[in-house]
């Protein structure tokens, strides 16, 4: 099995690049708030999606998936579907080119493209090709299937107890227990002098990307091109390299616009298979895909999660102990639903346990979703955080700034390359006007007012490989040529801005090739909040390559020494000889070759030190104490995420994430009925996530900007996930704030909060 | 999601309309903005043969107010058409904020009044106000058989309703609204902003000489149809309205309430907000009446 990134342990590498770039002392195009490089193409809709491609002989294909929580299929017949009008071709189990492994595990697969054994509501049974999609959905509902329905199981506590409807022969359990331990947590207890204890509950939590998931799929004799929704090319083309056993060379993926995927879009997803084996069944190009009812089954979710976390504090801030104890329910195959990072290294404390067990339900599997694990969490460490400051009379940000680490705990007790933590903390508080938000409770009417706090880390860096090529034209005009997709959060834009930096070339003379295995080099896949941290060094050193060659060629026409020359607004001038310069359009080398290029690797990242992002965020909101409704009022969003690279896409990113924030802690729930184990919401209607009438208006992003020059050479670090992680904890404290009801449960909808509230009067 | 295959017919008028459902006994459905059917037809719960287009039917596009009967709304009126009249503004705010209330921009612009009655959803936004104010429908049928009935007797079930199979509902009529009388209405969801009514409350009064005249409270999705919360009603007739009598009257309306939990609350939560948003409705009403100096103006 190929693990996703943020499991991979060691990385694989590119090679080290030549010279150590300098940190940019100042940058003049770096950091500024620019709009989107291709803005325009994106809201004139000239971009080009996958859906928006129509080949010439085209057909549609789609998917019949089975509507049982837990069956055996026994039969399908598909003579009625194959004769009626525009049907092209059906597939099946029965097709042996389908018989392809999927769902693996360390010792193998676990099920095929079109396994009898479905294990969830919506595994894939056939699929249809048709000249038409009303066609081919026309053939699904001809197909006639004979289901063995078999019990199933929607709940984990319910999979784990013994007797539970086995999903997989060696039982619902996923492997062992993980268990991550530092010191003696029994010490640690005894130590304490305040000790909070109490479990939380976050619910499964989809997607839901604009952009629906889908493929299209043309074959050229034995070389296949996919058009795909995919946040990693390379990551497409490697797996139906090995599901269609054909060598890399001869699968092109190509992904260059993106309508969101947030971890859904990471790895491939069968459809894409069916589509090119449908394409080559029919010699015509396939275009498959899903929809958004589709989507909510069977392409990922964030699993949900209990979590039982006791921790103990001195009074003088100190953290004694921690221990969770997490469960997490995967889904039908193999995954992980942990959680446990932020506890063993947010915050400084010499005692903690962490117990992590997964296990499987009748339900679609879990995928990377927008910082895997830790809103969940953010969840418990953050409110209990809050309990333990206000058991031991502290100020919630005061505590916070008890424990902030220098080293990173949990990986060996290396010390961090940067670690912004504090800046986020006080700058946050300052911007956010923390202590009067906290003074006092303020009523009106029945609405209540209060302020709450959260904290977080995000645990993976990005780094090699990854492999750019920048072409500088005799026109001074450039190519950016990179693997990496811009998955809708401004990579092409960002590293145009760096290309621009190095070379002093206007935004709109610089064309970015991407996301395409045919023409673009190799990167890892847009997830983890690495793209930029991973790639920008990158492209900043074929930059700068192209810039030494430019230099060179200076030198040589202006017969000065290589050191000696600089590159300032198109021309190469001699340092202290003011009449001896040349402009780069009229130089003779570049004029002669007419190209000159540079290629840049990612540098690999400082062994001895460790890299994380790092945020703090800030809610007011007004609870109303007969129904339950949460205004948020205003949100505020610190984050640590190395260099600002642009102004702009990093208030958007950190819009983003509490917007997103806000549906984890608020409306978003994945509901399977426990009678017939299918989703009861698997659709935007029923199921909510926030749109601009959820989301305040009053939203602050406090960048800060520090640049991290130890970890790579444009001092970057990830944002996009840290930015959603707090969020809902910095809810939930403020709920707290405002009425003294503590929420355990993920999301806080108005029906859980009134009765909570009715309880509270009840109790007086 | 595909819709199943059906004939589509455009008629002009209405007796075309009509003469294309008798035609059609059984197997045809009527679409003015399609906005329920449609969706209703993805998820294959409706599957006709035909549909029958009311959209070309000018006949059927007004909203109209004559001074001595009041106000007519036709079948094509749009929920946002409502939500915009000038007069309905003016005369009938809680009917304009009623319609303002329903689902989002786009589906107000597609949807109309009529429709969100003939769907006969519990949580119907539009319902309870227009109950509440005494409204009636007028249903046609072939050979121009017209029919009016209480809209409180329109409703018979969910998405069940008195329309014949070949009839239409051509249009609402709703009274003038009786002098020193106001109307208000009431909703929320446990889900988020952009949502279906989880709860829902109309009420109308009328004040005579400081006190309660009348009282009409209906309450929405926590019965199989809009229902009048008739003790709750009770109570309030003849008093002088203040915050005991109003909190008393939306226990009450909680008690005859009959919810149900399902994905989108629990039965308890809304029987606990059918207090909450009727006595919310009722201080709106009766304090907007109170503004009106003692009920001159019409509100």
């Amino acid at each position: 099995m190929r693990k996703p990134y943020f499991l991979l342990k060691t990385p694989p590498t590119t090679p080290e690049p030549a010279e150590k770039l300098a940190p940019w002392a100042e940058t003049t195009v770096v950091g500024k708030p620019l709009p989107r490089v291709d803005a325009y193409e994106r809201v004139s809709g000239s971009a080009v999606y996958a859906l928006d491609l129509f080949l010439p002989d085209m057909l549609y294909a789609a998917i019949l998936r089975c509507p049982h929580a837990h069956a055996i299929v026994k039969k399908v017949d598909t003579a009625a579907a194959t004769k009626m009008p525009g049907v092209r071709a059906v597939l099946t189990d029965s097709d042996t080119e389908a018989r392809i492994p999927w769902y693996f595990t360390e010792k193998g697969p676990t099920s095929r493209l079109f396994d009898p054994h479905c294990r969830y509501e919506g595994e894939e049974i056939a699929a249809v090709a048709a000249e038409t999609p009303h066609q081919a959905a026309d053939a699904l509902r001809a197909i006639v299937v004979e289901y063995e329905e078999l019990p199933f199981v929607v709940d984990l506590d319910s999979a784990l107890k013994p007797g539970a409807p086995l999903i997989h022969e060696g039982g619902n359990q996923v492997e062992g227990t993980l268990v991550y331990e530092r010191g003696d947590i029994a010490k640690g207890f005894a130590d304490a002098e305040a000790i909070v204890e109490r479990t939380f509950r976050t619910s499964c939590e989809i997607h839901t990307p604009m952009e629906v998931h889908g493929s299209v799929a043309k074959w050229d004799g034995n070389r296949l091109t996919v058009w795909d929704t995919t946040q990693g090319v390379f990551q497409v083309q490697q797996s139906l390299a090995d599901a269609l056993r054909l060598p890399l060379s001869n699968v092109r993926v190509i992904g260059q616009y993106m309508g969101g995927g947030f971890g859904s879009k990471l790895e491939i997803s069968k459809h894409t298979v069916i589509a090119a084996i449908l394409a080559r069944k029919t010699a015509r190009p396939v275009k498959l895909f899903i929809s958004r009812e589709e989507s909510f089954l069977c392409v990922g979710n964030r699993p949900a999660n209990t979590m039982s976390l006791k921790a103990g504090v001195r009074k003088d801030g100190t953290l004694t102990a921690m221990h969770l104890i997490n469960r997490g329910a995967v889904g039908a195959y193999p995954g992980w639903a942990g959680v446990g990072s932020q506890v063993a290294d947010l915050y400084t404390c010499a005692h903690v346990r962490v117990e992590e067990t997964c296990g499987h339900i009748n339900a679609g599997q879990e995928r990377a979703f927008r910082a895997p694990g830790f809103p969940q969490c953010s969840w418990a460490l953050e409110q209990v955080m809050d309990e333990l400051a206000a058991a031991i009379g502290l100020d919630p940000v005061e505590f916070r700034l008890t424990s902030i680490p220098v080293v990173s705990q949990r990986q060996g007790g290396k010390p961090y390359t940067s670690t912004g933590l504090r800046q986020c903390l006080v700058e946050g508080a300052r911007a956010f006007g923390w202590d009067a938000a906290r003074g006092g409770h303020r009523r009106n009417g029945p609405w209540l007012r209060g302020a709450g706090v959260a904290a977080c880390q995000w645990g993976w860096p990005g780094g090699p490989p990854s492999t750019v090529i920048v072409r500088y034209f005799a026109d001074g005009s450039v190519s950016l040529n990179m693997g990496a997709s811009d998955i809708g959060t401004g990579t092409k834009t960002i590293m145009a801005m760096v290309v621009a930096e190095e070379l002093g070339v206007a935004l709109d003379r610089i064309q970015i090739e991407h996301a395409d295995t045919g023409t673009t080099q190799y990167a890892t896949p847009s997830g983890g909040s690495k793209t930029v941290p991973s790639d920008s060094p990158a492209v900043r050193a074929a930059a700068v390559a192209v810039k030494r060659k430019l230099l060179a060629m200076g030198a040589e026409q202006l017969e000065a020494a290589e050191d000696e020359v600089v590159l300032k607004a198109g021309e190469i001038l001699v340092a202290g000889s003011p009449d001896k310069k040349v402009r780069l359009a009229e130089l003779e080398g570049l004029m002669n070759q007419q190209v000159v290029i540079g290629v840049g690797h990612r540098e690999q990242n400082p062994l001895d030190k460790v890299t994380k992002p790092f945020g703090a965020q800030f809610a007011e909101v007004e609870v109303n104490e007969r129904t339950g409704e949460v205004r948020i009022l205003r949100l505020l969003g610190a984050h640590d995420s190395g260099r600002v690279m642009n102004r702009l896409t990093y208030q958007n990113q950190v819009f983003g994430g509490m917007t997103m924030g806000i549906g984890f802690g608020m409306t978003e729930r994945r509901v399977l009925d426990r009678q017939t184990g299918k989703m009861v919401n698997s659709n935007w209607h029923d199921y909510k996530i926030p749109t601009a009438m959820d989301v305040p208006a009053d939203l602050t992003c406090v960048p800060i900007d520090v640049p991290d020059n130890e970890f790579n050479s444009t001092g970057t670090k990830g944002l996009g996930e840290p930015a959603t992680i707090p969020t809902a904890a910095a809810i939930a404290n403020a709920v707290y704030a405002a009425t003294g009801i503590r929420v355990t449960d993920a999301p806080i909808n108005p029906t859980q909060l009134a009765s909570l509230l009715a309880d509270q009067r009840k109790r007086g | 999601m595909s819709l199943p295959q059906f004939a589509y017919a455009a008629p002009k008028t209405l007796e075309e309309a009509l003469a294309l459902l008798a035609q059609h006994r059984g197997d045809a459905r009527v679409m003015a903005g399609g906005t329920d059917l449609l969706l209703k037809m993805e998820r294959r719960k409706l599957a006709p043969a035909v549909l029958i287009g009311l959209k070309r039917i000018d006949e059927l596009r007004y909203i109209r107010f004559e001074p001595e009967q009041g106000l007519f709304i036709g079948a094509l009126a749009r929920l946002s058409d409502v939500v915009e009249d000038a007069i309905i503004r003016a005369k009938y705010p809680a009917i304009a904020h009623a319609a303002s209330r329903t689902a989002t921009v786009q589906i107000r612009n597609m949807g109309t009044v009529a429709g969100n009655l003939c769907n006969s959803s519990p949580c119907a936004d539009n319902a309870p106000t227009l109950i509440a104010r005494g409204a009636k429908v007028e249903l046609v049928g072939a050979q121009a058989r017209s029919r009016w009935l209480d809209l409180e007797k329109f409703f018979t079930g969910p998405g069940a309703t008195a329309l014949a199979p070949d009839e239409i509902m051509r249009q609402i009529h709703v009274p003038c609204p009786p002098g020193g009388s106001a109307a208000a209405y009431q909703n929320i969801s446990a889900r988020s902003k952009v949502d279906i009514s989880a709860v829902s409350v109309g009420v109308h009064l009328t004040r005579r000489d400081g006190k309660c005249h009348d009282a009409r409270i209906v309450l929405g999705a926590v019965a199989p149809v809009p229902m009048r919360a008739r003790e709750a009603e009770a109570l309030l007739v003849g008093t002088g309205m203040d915050e005991d009598v109003m909190r008393a009257s939306g226990e009450m309306a909680a008690r005859e309430a009959r919810p149900i939990s399902d994905v989108r609350a629990s039965s308890e939560w809304r029987r606990e907000m059918v207090a909450v948003l009727t006595r919310r409705a009722l201080r709106q009403a009766w304090d907007s009446i109170a503004s009106a100096h003692g009920g001159i103006v019409n509100r």
